[in-house]
């Protein structure tokens, strides 16, 4: 029982707690100086040999999903918890008065904690990229249209608003008419969130195959052509020309201008034109929900910490 | 116009400060406080203009974010003072005055257009307005803070120094929670509600947390008596020298969602 005490004794440490916190805080600091997210190429082109190896071994490149966070982090939150239930079983044995401010601001963190892993382990995202009358399925059962798409501009030319109206329907039957999503104004529907975020110009190609189907192509998307892809780049600035990238492998071979009625590898180009589209973001996150609970806590806590506080003339 | 004669405002409340400071010693400033007063509301009537002008609270740019700021920190100051009567400390007055100089001095400076123009969507919510108000007032008692707490460290005076533990840690008590609500809390609900996302690690969105841990650690040296007094203190200027480098060195030094603010 004595070691178990021991690590106890540890856990509810506030010199631990002042240790963690300030470890966690320098590590934040280097996460914040080593860019995140690339290849580890990348960290060799821009970094000296050693630290490159130093940040793609440690897994610095991804610093919040790394063992070197992840470990502390881990610690953090069992010394919150430990914390918490020592201070509040404390709370309950004196007769002084009760303060339970703290614990629900430590309470608040470990949901925090807890919202967060749910978010990292579960939450999903795609990016729609839509032009008017264009239709993605949300789920299995939800189905999005683009009604309307307007981009707002100030006299000065900077974007005052993007505004993109849908309807959604579930099983073909209409549950949301002519939503306006703006940023700052998601849409809620079916446990889902869309946001405003992107838009861009877009490139798109109809093309017919040997047996005279259509097959819709935009920016970015590539057509399979044996050995080789045909990317659809864009459109000349004339409009009356697709440009496709031929690519084999990773090697780019070469750029194909195509009119309409010209052939594409083994398709003949139908329609080319250049269009509005809206980015619209989808986003499930079962994680929210938590978190937004934990701050709700700490704000209670912190709030009636500072009102115990100015009542005992401590602040 | 209201934030250059604000300037002077300050100006002359750090040289009354200074003379009573060094020159009188003992004898109580009876003007800076007032001068403090009148700067922060002139500040806060620019940012009240400028919201009219862009029909929007004026709080989405760098220069009105400093005026804000500033404002604030002249306003703390003045309660600091008029509640603490004799016990205010002159040197942190004189110290936080000379932060919100250096501020506005920032604010005046070209790195901080003064276009006055409507926000960019993004920053249509009133979720930012909590999260930039909140934060910066919060911000405001850290600066009182960290003025104390230098003033802890440069003292041998035992009585002294227990002043100054005292101005710090009621300052950061008062400050830390404004702070976590603003810039942590309301932050959060301001990028789901934006970009879907209530934490993206942003370098700002990092730097933020990494002050919040660091005034966390502070509050929590006070349980380890070890701890208390030069290591609070110290940590304390750790966390005003995070909170301005949050607010300057990320948008300067490193890119994000942030790039406006």
């Amino acid at each position: 029982m004595e070691p178990l005490k021991a690590l106890y004794r540890t856990f509810r440490s506030a010199k631990l707690a002042v240790t963690l916190h300030l470890f966690l805080a320098a590590l934040a600091v280097v996460g914040t100086l080593v860019p995140q997210g690339r290849e580890p190429d990348a960290y060799y082109e821009q970094f000296p040999r050693f630290w490159a190896w130093l940040i793609t071994t440690t897994g610095f490149g991804q610093f919040s999903r790394s063992a070197f966070f992840l470990v502390p982090a881990a610690l953090f939150f069992l010394n919150t918890a430990v914390c918490t239930v020592d201070r509040f079983a404390r709370r309950l044995r004196i007769s002084a008065p009760r303060r339970f401010g703290p614990d629900l601001v430590h309470v608040g963190i470990l949901v925090l904690v807890v919202g967060g892993i749910v978010t990292a382990t579960t939450r999903r995202e795609g990016l729609a990229y839509m032009a008017e009358g264009d239709e993605v399925l949300l789920t299995e059962e939800y189905a999005m249209t683009l009604r309307s798409y307007r981009f707002d501009k100030y006299p000065d030319g900077r974007p005052r608003d993007w505004v993109s109206t849908v309807d959604v329907t579930y099983s073909a039957a209409p549950v949301v008419t002519a939503f306006a999503i703006e940023v700052n104004r998601p849409l809620r529907v079916g446990g889902l969130r869309v946001f405003q975020t992107d838009f861009a110009r877009q490139a798109r190609a109809t093309l017919l195959d040997a047996a005279g189907r259509e097959k819709l192509v935009r920016s970015g998307q590539a057509l399979r052509q044996g050995q080789q892809f045909l990317i659809l780049a864009g459109v000349e600035e004339s409009g009356r020309r697709a440009v496709f990238e031929e690519w084999e492998g990773h090697t780019r071979k070469g750029v194909i201008r195509a009119a309409v009625s010209d052939k594409v590898g083994d398709y003949t180009l139908r329609d080319v034109r250049e269009l509005d589209v809206t980015g619209l973001k989808v986003v499930d996150d079962p994680g929210f929900v938590p978190v937004l609970a934990a701050l709700l806590l700490i704000a209670a806590g912190l709030s009636l910490t500072y009102i115990q506080k100015m009542g005992d003339r401590q602040l | 116009m209201t934030a250059s004669v604000a300037f002077i405002g300050l100006i002359l409340a750090a040289v009354s400060q200074g003379v009573f400071l060094f020159a009188r010693r003992g004898r109580r400033d009876p003007v800076s406080r007032y001068l403090l007063l009148a700067a922060g509301l002139l500040l806060l009537a620019n940012i009240a203009e400028r919201s009219v002008q862009i029909r929007f609270v004026a709080v989405t740019n760098t220069f009105e974010s400093l005026v804000f700021f500033t404002g604030v920190i002249a306003l703390v100051l003045f309660a600091y003072m008029a509640r603490s009567g004799e016990r205010f400390i002159p040197f942190v007055g004189f110290a936080a005055t000379l932060v919100a100089i250096a501020l506005l001095a920032v604010a005046s400076s070209p790195i901080a257009p003064k276009d006055v123009l409507p926000p960019i969507p993004a920053l249509q919510s009133y979720w930012l307005v909590l999260h930039v108000t909140f934060s910066f007032i919060g911000e405001a008692f850290f600066a009182v803070a960290v003025a104390s707490s230098i003033y802890y460290l440069a003292t041998q005076d035992e009585e002294k120094r227990k002043n100054a533990d005292r101005v710090t840690y009621t300052a950061i008590g008062i400050g830390f929670p404004i702070f976590t609500v603003g810039a942590l809390i309301f932050g959060a609900i301001w990028a789901q509600a934006a970009w879907g996302a209530y934490w993206s690690w942003d370098p700002k969105e990092t730097w933020a947390l990494i002050t919040w841990l660091t005034y966390t650690a502070y509050l929590h040296t006070r349980l380890v008596p070890s701890l208390r007094g030069k290591a609070s203190a110290i940590l304390s200027i750790v966390g005003f020298a995070f909170t301005i480098f949050t607010f300057f060195g990320v948008n300067f030094l490193l890119s994000g969602l942030h790039s406006y603010a």
